[in-house]
């Protein structure tokens, strides 16, 4: 397979499942990532350079927010990203779409040509 | 290589504005940082993270600055270009202003003879103060110098009596090129009684009477 091809493809989803992980409560940057490679498996295993874009585009276009942590002792400082009510919106229309977008390619994917 | 020297080369080969720049350092530096807390080495962190430049470039990818910087030998070798394309417009442009002269002989346009002969022609009908004649053979400017008035005043500013018309002693032509138009210009020297005129009679291409100059 092409790497190409399959980067441009997965590229789609990641802010969908972003914002999912993000509904589900606050999260840092490396949380993330970690959290998107356990239960995505190796196919989701993105990197900063990745995941980073996209916080700052959902930022940018107000479907999240972030805020830096007070470190306690010896703690390093923390950026938690959180959504916002315009993001659990976008997570809703998003996730519609998804499922039909899904049907939709599933069902000429497995017509007999 | 260590944490801050593999943040500066990420910083390094990022393409997005300063501010930007510091947030994905910070970023990254809290990323390490958590790794770190969680017990991975900074050895394993740079292996995961990958490549610094690899790294700036999926950032600039993600990010829509896939365009890289023009590196610095290549800037400076556009300026020069720049520079001598600018350059050669100017040369062009003063090749293209200033007056430059054939010989006649050489003209595609002219024919030395009809030049010279037009030339004389000319200055025999304004010895005979033929306007009429004259205004037939002139261009639009030309025609309202072409009147006997102003011909005299002219004239008067040479001398007061020139006498009378004796003969042409000599008779030299060549073609000028200007602003991409081309013209004959026939320098005549005339003899009268009691001076000698020389006058230049420049034609256009079409053999109109285009301007003269009396000396």
């Amino acid at each position: 397979m092409n790497a190409k091809y399959e980067r441009q493809l997965k590229k789609g989803v990641f802010e969908i499942l972003v914002l999912k992980l993000l509904g589900e409560g606050e999260k840092y940057g490396y949380e993330l990532l970690l959290e998107l490679k356990e239960r995505g498996g190796e196919m989701f295993a993105v990197k900063e350079g990745t995941l980073y874009p996209i916080l700052y585009r959902l930022e940018d276009d107000g479907l999240a927010r972030s805020r830096w942590s007070r470190p306690e002792g010896r703690e390093v400082s923390r950026k938690y990203y959180s959504i916002t009510p315009k993001g659990q919106e976008e997570l809703g229309e998003l996730t519609k779409l998804w499922y039909s977008f899904e049907k939709s390619v599933s069902g000429i994917l497995e017509e007999k040509g | 290589m260590n944490q801050e020297s593999y943040l500066k080369e990420v910083e390094r080969n990022l393409n997005c504005k300063k501010a930007r720049k510091r947030q994905i350092r910070k970023d990254l530096e809290a990323d390490i940082g958590a790794a770190s807390e969680r017990g991975e080495s900074w050895e394993d962190i740079r292996q995961r993270m990958g490549d610094p430049k690899e790294l700036a470039r999926e950032f600039n990818e993600n990010m829509g600055n896939t365009d890289r910087k023009m590196s610095r030998p290549k800037k400076i070798l556009l300026v020069c270009v720049i520079v001598l394309a600018v350059l050669a417009a100017l040369a062009a442009l003063l090749f293209w202003l200033l007056p430059k002269s054939y010989l006649i002989e050489d003209s595609r346009i002219f024919d030395g003879e009809t030049v010279a002969a037009e030339a004389e022609e000319i200055v025999e009908l304004l010895n005979e103060n033929d306007f009429a004649a004259l205004q037939e053979k002139s261009t639009a400017q030309m025609k309202p110098a072409m009147t006997e008035e102003y011909m005299q005043s002219a004239k008067e500013q040479i001398g007061s009596d020139w006498g009378a018309f004796e003969r042409f002693t000599s008779s030299y032509s060549v073609e000028l090129v200007q602003k991409g138009q081309h013209f004959a210009l026939t320098e005549l020297t005339a003899l009268y009684e009691n001076r000698s005129v020389t006058y230049q009679i420049s034609f256009n291409k079409d053999m109109e009477l285009a301007g003269i100059y009396m000396k």
